[in-house]
């Protein structure tokens, strides 16, 4: 699909009134700040328009609906003033209607419709379907009090970068969105699709922009965060919301501050944060999911019941279980997340190769990498994916080849020829090391096979008749093979 | 032209003047282009940013690094207290990645360092979002990358993690490494260090990795690449060098690498020395000789700086200017602090226009011992620093402050520390010599939070601690005063009872004695003419009484005797109480001196004037007996009337005083406490006699003439009135007034206080 304007934004003409005479109004510069952020990612001039509504009355303008099937966003500012506007209404409307003809709202799970809030709007208040459900991008900040209070550049130097923070994220996620919707060739990011999903618990108002910060750093590593629309605020319903959610996900995030949370309706009068964090035990103990959780040292609270859960997750295994309760700063929680996220994605990587043929890593020495010919052939007569070590190239290259092949095998078989003992004695070492470290894979058999010449040390070996131990000191039989091929289910 | 660079490192386009390690520039290419990640390590002064300018970055643009693009866009900087700030402004300079920008609402370098903020992927996206040409790679350059262990986050944080390395610096080293991890894109990243901080590199989670991947340790020069160091680039301008001085350099260099910097500077002087002496010939010996050798040239042409100051405020702006910009508290090896202009004027209470006035004579082009260099104008965030540390090495002036400085943040750290304990319950206030010692500092150094902030959190809280202690001591010093003064007014208490005790004693004896013998004498006479025959008899009888008088005349005797030994006790007790009082005097003196010396506010409890007067006689005998001439008082008698009561036996003292004494022991118990002085006597003298009497513990009430101006004209007499109103004279009053004014109206004879006045003679 090819539009010719990338944007709409779609406001009220009172959020626009300049508060000095001189001076841009609020949707202006926001209009000119996310400009300068876009066209730099879509490396061209971004096309972003909207209706200058000079009149500053209600009078809709059909010149704007004719606009809307080749305009591929639209952004709607949100305020109490403009959900009770007939713009908010007839642009939303118009602009979806003429989505359904250029490919629909949705863009795999993403909407072409953006939602800024530039005043957050009282629970009662009625909200277009179609940003309800959606969670948007707060561009206001709540104080103490809960008192909330638009961001604007124009209000000194943390509010400035706080704007620009903002802006940015927002134009990177509709530089994402362009780039699926402008580009019909190109497939979606297969990085994306095989990256897990992580569940970043929402949090009380304390821990926000912490959780702003995961937020975009993971989305922009390409992780899928959830979740991605409000939570239900009945207890029974935000359970059952937050089980599925956390049910796709195999990381589950959770930031812990001074505030308690909010809490939803529901006999239980547990905050959200904590009862995120029991399902997501839940989840841990019935399938394994991984959990970090973010406890800044030193955190105390006001609150009794905040402070109960707060030394429940430092001394209560079952709070804590199957997480890593991270006491550091920021970056150190990033630092935890991605190396979870890390061994999640190797860990995925082992499973697929599941289905693969059986991988079988004949260690030798160079010397007698001849000898292993009669092995190797019948090992790969029966399409067993047969590996030898690496002997040529850097040291630490080399060292980490090969490690890399035993920890991703099924089976190893130690080669024992005309090396010597400690050379015997080492190998099996690394694999025991390696099969120690393997967690949530396939059992990594381990057979010696005894091949000419004959020592003292082999000969002992024989004589223990320890299980695992191939006799081929003879010469190559195919009936020694038999304890492997059985151990990998091969015939 | 000056062909050395003297304390600042080589510039890009200085390069034909780089010599000496063009054989060391391939195997660092070689590195950068396996790993992406280079890291230049060296000593202080070794030369590695020149190194990078004038080595590495020509050979990029020459092509010469295989398998990467043809052109380099260069982003340079020094991480200071901002390192991705740092890094925004580098590349979103002009020309780096971006060419006449639009305006708009934010500026390039908002939007870059937002992005940079955005994840760890942040300098891929800033280079991606700049477009770049399909042939063009972007090298980062670091430089001195230390400075991210210096510039930490102090004053940031309290309790355990406050000296820890912040989320800032992870956070910038995240997006250096980045780079690593994708080799496909043409970003390159070099930092240049100094060696001792490699340790500090483990802090960083995947840096000390990417280190050993890409290290570069900068070789030291052999005594070839030196010879051409120094040579060519005087050739290269069309000069030569005398091959004496030549090896001399050479030799003077030595292999200390630290000391390239040094040659460098010295080089630099002996071109200017050489212009100066109007070009004459080769570049020789006397030349280097006269700017002072490597040795002294760095000492001497700052002192020659410094010398241009001319007032004494603009060489205290100087001594804090300097003070800020060198560091040897966090880190012992030292190290400079780039600082910015607003900062160094909060430091040192001074405006940009004399800050600039005082900068200017150190940021000369020949001299440039300050960066910026002059010509640069000074904003308020214009970042000021040192050029290089040797200045902090070889400068003489410069090391003592910075060593000055080092011990005031010690002493300030110790004491934002203790006060931290304190406040948690953990450590007592400060007494003794540690107060002395803060508040010394205190006074002399005058702290403020801006300075205090740059070593550790807690200014106020250390301050308050500080005058908590100075309460405490004051409290301390009081309580003690009081506590002499209690002791020595219950002694006196004690002696003034036995005093009564023994005079009631000494009455009953006596009375005692008397009706005995009266008594007995009766007996005798009335007796005698009675019958003889009874005489034997009653003369045996008497005989019998008599022996029982004697042995009550005997206890009698011993009762006296008993007196006198209580009254000796007496004496002695009192001479303890007297000797206590000096020693209260003493106390209070080196009170006063305490007060004095570390400007304390004095305790009021201090000035009693009850101990102070006998302590201010003192000073004043002292002083009188100096001012007047000796042979003055030997024609003076004093006639000194030593009482029974009387401790201080004044004779000794007025006989070293150069007075004539004639002493007498009066019999009467009344103590001594007044003078009599002849018309011929010098009114010092007399005074003399009086502070004498005073600081020995006299209450002295009466300073009196003889009422005949021809009565021994040149004697003072020392002795008791009861005539006189019973208000001692203070040293001070006696100081104060005239001889003749001090005399007091005397008691008619009758209603004299005591019984038993021993007038002198002739009054």
């Amino acid at each position: 699909m090819s539009f010719s304007r990338h944007a709409f934004i779609s406001y009220a003409h009172i959020d626009n009134q300049p508060l000095l005479d001189a001076s841009d109004g609020w949707v202006t510069t926001f209009h000119r700040a996310l400009g300068q952020l876009l066209s730099p990612k879509l490396g061209c001039v971004a096309d972003i328009w909207r209706d200058e509504r000079l009149t500053g009355n209600d009078i809709f303008s059909d010149e704007i609906l004719q606009q809307f099937p080749s305009t591929a966003v639209l952004v709607s500012v949100l305020s109490p003033r403009y959900v009770k506007s007939d713009w908010c209404e007839k642009e939303i409307i118009g602009f979806c209607e003429a989505a359904e003809r250029t490919g629909g709202v949705a863009v795999g799970n993403k909407s072409r419709i953006f939602k800024v809030i530039k005043t957050p709007i009282d629970a009662g208040e009625e909200v277009p379907p179609v940003l309800r459900d959606m969670l948007g991008y707060a561009f206001y900040e709540t104080d103490e009090d809960h008192v909330p209070r638009e961001l604007d550049p124009a209000f000194g130097d943390a509010a400035r970068q706080e704007f620009l923070r903002k802006v940015n994220k927002l134009a990177w996620d509709m530089k994402t969105l362009l780039d699926e919707l402008m580009d019909e060739e190109a497939a979606p990011q297969a990085e994306t699709q095989t990256k897990p999903a992580v569940y970043l618990a929402e949090c009380a108002r304390d821990r926000r922009v912490a959780r702003e910060l995961i937020e975009q750093e993971l989305e922009r590593l390409g992780y899928l965060v959830l979740p991605a629309h409000p939570l239900p605020t009945d207890e029974a319903e935000l359970v059952a919301e937050v089980e599925k959610l956390i049910a796709q996900c195999s990381l589950s995030v959770h930031l812990v501050g001074t505030g308690y949370g909010a809490v939803p309706d529901g006999a239980g009068e547990k905050s959200v944060v904590v009862l995120q964090n029991e399902i997501a035990v839940e989840a841990s103990r019935k399938r394994a999911l991984k959990r970090v959780i973010s406890l800044p040292a030193g955190t105390e609270s006001a609150q009794a019941a905040q402070q109960a859960f707060i030394d429940a997750l430092h001394t209560d295994p079952s709070a804590q279980f199957a997480a890593d309760l991270i006491t550091g700063s920021l970056e150190d929680v990033k630092s935890a997340i991605l190396a979870a996220l890390k061994s999640i994605e190797s860990a995925q990587k082992g499973e697929t190769s599941e289905a693969a043929p059986k991988r079988v890593y004949v260690i030798c020495d160079a010397q007698d990498r001849k000898a292993t010919v009669p092995l190797l052939k019948a090992l790969k007569a029966r399409s067993i994916d047969v590996r030898t070590p690496v002997f040529t190239g850097d040291p630490a290259q080399v060292r980490e080849a090969n490690q890399e092949l035993l920890a991703n095998c099924d089976a190893a078989i130690i080669f024992y020829a005309a090396a010597d003992e400690a050379w015997k004695f080492q190998q099996h070492n690394e694999v025991q090391r390696v099969r120690a470290g393997r967690t949530g894979k396939a059992p990594l058999h381990e057979l010696t096979y005894l091949a000419a010449p004959m020592t003292d040390d082999k000969d002992l070996l024989l004589s223990m008749g320890e299980a695992g131990v191939i006799d081929a000191t003879g010469g190559f039989s195919e009936e020694a093979l038999a304890p492997l091929f059985q151990a990998l289910g091969v015939s | 032209m000056n062909p050395f660079p003297g304390l600042r490192p080589f510039l890009e386009e200085e390069a034909y003047l780089f010599f000496g390690r063009e054989q060391q520039v391939g195997a660092m290419l070689a590195k950068l282009a396996r790993t992406h990640f280079l890291t230049v390590v060296g000593t202080s002064g070794c030369g590695k940013s020149s190194l990078v300018n004038c080595g590495l970055l020509p050979a990029l643009h020459r092509g010469e690094m295989k398998g990467a693009r043809a052109k380099w866009r260069v982003a340079h900087f020094r991480p200071g207290n901002d390192p991705i700030g740092g890094m925004a402004r580098a590349l979103a300079a002009e020309d780096v990645l971006y060419s006449n920008a639009p305006p708009g609402v934010f500026s390039l370098e908002e939007i870059v360092e937002s992005t940079l903020r955005m994840s760890r992927l942040g300098l891929l996206d800033v280079w991606e979002q700049a477009h770049r040409g399909p042939d063009e790679n972007l090298l980062v350059v670091v430089d001195q990358f230390e400075e991210l262990f210096r510039f930490h986050s102090i004053g940031t944080a309290d309790g355990p993690r406050a000296y820890e390395l912040g989320d800032e610096a992870t956070a910038f080293v995240n997006l250096l490494l980045e780079v690593r991890s994708h080799p496909t894109i043409p970003i390159y990243v070099v930092l240049t260090m100094r060696s001792d901080f490699l340790g500090d590199t483990a802090q960083l989670a995947g840096l000390p990795e990417a280190i050993n991947e890409g290290q570069y340790l900068v070789p030291r020069m052999t005594r070839e690449e030196r010879k051409r160091a120094i040579e060519m680039p005087v050739g290269e301008v069309g000069a030569s060098m005398s091959p004496v001085l030549l090896t001399r350099l050479v030799n003077d260099v030595g292999d200390n690498a630290d000391q390239l910097s040094i040659l460098q500077h010295a080089l630099n002087r002996t071109w200017a020395q050489w212009e100066k002496d109007g070009r004459n010939g080769a570049l020789d010996l006397p030349q280097y000789q006269a700017i002072g050798t490597m040795a002294l040239a760095l000492d001497r042409h700052a002192e020659k700086a410094y010398g241009e100051l001319t007032t004494d405020r603009d060489r205290e702006i100087c001594a804090k200017l300097f003070k800020a910009l060198t560091d040897k508290a966090t880190d012992s090896r030292g190290i400079r602090r780039p600082t910015t202009v607003a900062t160094l004027c909060a430091l040192t209470g001074a405006p940009v226009a004399d800050l600039e006035r005082v900068m200017a004579v150190f940021r000369k082009p020949s001299r440039s011992f300050l960066m910026p260099p002059a010509g640069e104008e000074l904003r308020p965030q214009t970042v000021v620093d040192i050029s290089h540390e040797s200045l902090m090495r070889v400068w003489e002036r410069l090391r003592s402050w910075s060593d000055d400085e080092a011990q005031s943040a010690l002493m300030y750290r110790r004491l934002a520390e203790t006060a931290r304990l304190h406040a948690a319950d953990k450590a007592d206030l400060w007494r003794g010599r540690d107060l002395e010692g803060a508040l010394l500092w205190r006074e002399a150094v005058h702290p403020t939070q801006l300075w205090a902030e740059r070593y550790a959190p807690g200014f106020e809280a250390a301050m308050a601690f500080l005058d908590k202690g100075v309460a405490a001591r004051e409290a301390e010093v009081a309580e003690r005063v009081a506590a002499e003064r209690r002791t020595a007014e219950a002694e006196q208490e004690k002696v003034q009872t036995r005093r009564k005790y023994r005079r009631a004693l000494i009455g009953l004896a006596v009375v005692l004695v008397a009706v005995m013998a009266v008594g007995l004498e009766l007996f005798l006479i009335g007796r005698a003419n009675a019958k003889e025959a009874e005489a034997a008899r009653r003369e045996q009888a008497a005989t019998k009484q008599q022996e029982a008088a004697a042995a009550q005349q005997a206890k009698a005797t011993a009762a006296i005797a008993s007196a006198k030994e209580s009254q000796k006790e007496a004496n002695a007790l009192q001479s303890s109480v007297k000797k206590q009082i000096v020693e209260t005097g003493e106390l209070y003196a080196g009170a006063r001196e305490a007060v004095r010396q570390y400007s304390i506010v004095p305790a009021r409890s201090l000035d009693r004037p009850e101990v102070a007067h006998r302590f201010d006689a003192l000073t004043r005998v002292t002083a009188l007996a100096q001012s007047t001439p000796r042979a003055e008082r030997s024609g003076i008698t004093v006639e000194y009337f030593f009482k029974p009561t009387d401790t201080a036996d004044l004779g000794a003292a007025l006989t070293e005083l150069g007075f004539e004494v004639d002493r007498k022991e009066a019999r009467n118990p009344n103590v001594t406490n007044a003078i009599w002085y002849g018309s011929e006597v010098p009114e010092e003298s007399v005074k003399l006699v009086a502070y004498a009497l005073i600081r020995a513990g006299y209450d002295l009430v009466g300073i009196q003439p003889q009422s005949d101006p021809k009565v021994k004209p040149k004697v003072i007499q020392v002795g008791h009135t009861g005539r006189l109103a019973e208000e001692p004279f203070t040293a001070e009053t006696i100081a104060a007034t005239p001889l003749a004014d001090l005399r007091r109206v005397e008691a008619p004879e009758g209603k004299a206080v005591f019984r038993g006045v021993e007038e002198p003679a002739g009054n």
